[in-house]
């Protein structure tokens, strides 16, 4: 395949940068790290016929547990989950806030040769910076 | 109506390799998710149906002692029936058949809903099973997910799947090059061809920007453990966005 070709297969699929997190590193990762406990340590509910098993307010309880000060009152409609994980991916997500960029990372890919090695980027809009793993074509000259 | 999140649903690939010479990759599997809740603690399982129902479930996992071992039980309609077995984690969870209408539920002594099977599915599963770490070199291994946009005639416009939540850094996601694809590798080592690998930072498009009704996109997980890496158990968020008329 030429180079020409595999860069078009490559920008074939539009890659957006998403922008710096809101949070930082550190905090995001203890925040993780608590959810996970508090997730299940809030779960009371038992297996029954019924399967729609609910879990009452679990989003406002971690949601509380997490982020307010200790002696506040937190307020609005709590969010009823079927299950963990889904109740698991929207806070995972919320952790994963971020401010937004839209900058072209097929430039930075194609920046690159197509080896399928690892490598890291700094985005040249924003700053952020991260791993990406460059695509493998086996390449021939023009 | 609109597309609704619930049918934006993620499932497995046909080849999910548990060790590191099996095919990895393929085509979609509609029988199977790659999403379940992991347990915290030690813990006995419990077993449940919607409906009447006399289906074996077998669950494989680890003993506490990190051991491989397995439990099927006989399914006994809503009537919950309690493993005998304390599992250290969940690796998969399947029936014997499919179900017409039935759901299965499984979950842990005191914990609830760790995961379900709905109709017409056979069950779920932990990705990168047996996948250990090397004293001296870093290890790549490459699996398989799809996302199903199963709203039987909208599509979903401006699609966009993301990585959006990493906990332990070490995965990264590649999108198929096109929809409904089929491509798989020699085993988990050997690279797909073709397919850029993006972290949490990077939104990718699904190609040509859309994907139909009943069409699946293909998504391939890179793990990487570095030399030396502790024991892990994680977990990793996929998430597919779009809009509908």
């Amino acid at each position: 395949m030429l180079r020409a070709d595999a860069e078009k297969q490559v920008r074939a699929v539009e890659r957006t940068c998403r922008g710096l997190n809101l949070l930082r590193e550190d905090y995001r990762r203890e925040m993780f790290a608590k959810l996970e406990k508090v997730a299940h340590s809030t779960i009371t509910c038992t297996l029954s016929g019924d399967w729609r098993t609910p879990y009452h307010e679990l989003r406002q309880t971690v949601l509380e547990a997490l982020f307010t000060p200790e002696g506040a009152t937190r307020h609005g409609a709590p969010r009823q989950y079927e299950t963990i994980g889904e109740a698991w991916s929207d806070v995972a997500v919320l952790l994963d806030m971020r401010a937004g960029c839209g900058a072209d990372f097929n430039d930075i890919i194609c920046a690159h040769p197509f080896d399928g090695q690892q490598r890291e980027y700094r985005c040249p809009r924003c700053g952020q910076t991260g791993p990406f793993t460059s695509p493998y074509f086996e390449l021939t000259e023009q | 109506m609109s597309i609704s999140a619930a049918e934006l649903i993620t499932y497995g690939s046909l080849s999910r390799p548990q060790d590191d010479v099996s095919a990895s990759g393929g085509a979609v599997d509609l029988q199977n998710r790659p999403v379940f809740t992991q347990l915290l603690a030690n813990s006995t399982l419990a077993y449940v149906s919607s409906a009447a129902d006399t289906r074996q479930v077998t669950v494989t996992g680890r003993d506490t002692t990190g051991a491989p071992q397995s439990e099927t039980i006989t399914l006994n309609g809503v009537t919950v029936v309690s493993g005998a077995k304390v599992f250290e984690r969940i690796l998969t969870a399947q029936v014997a058949a499919t179900g017409a209408t039935q759901t299965v539920t499984i979950g842990g002594s005191g914990v609830g809903n760790l995961g379900q099977i709905p109709p017409k599915e056979t069950g779920f599963f932990c990705m990168f099973i047996n996948s250990a770490s090397d004293p001296s070199v870093q290890k790549l291994r490459y699996e398989k997910v799809f996302w199903l946009n199963s709203d039987p005639t909208l599509t979903l416009t401006s699609a966009v799947a993301q990585l959006a939540a990493d906990p332990s850094s070490k995965i990264q996601v590649g999108i198929s090059a096109s929809k409904n694809d089929s491509l798989s590798v020699a085993n988990r080592f050997a690279v797909p061809g073709g397919i850029s690998f993006v972290g949490v930072g990077v939104n990718q498009s699904v190609p040509t920007n859309q994907l139909e009704a009943a069409a699946v996109i293909g998504v391939w997980i890179l793990q990487t453990l570095n030399a030396g890496d502790a024991p892990l158990k994680s977990t990793f968020t996929l998430q597919l966005a779009g809009s509908s008329i």
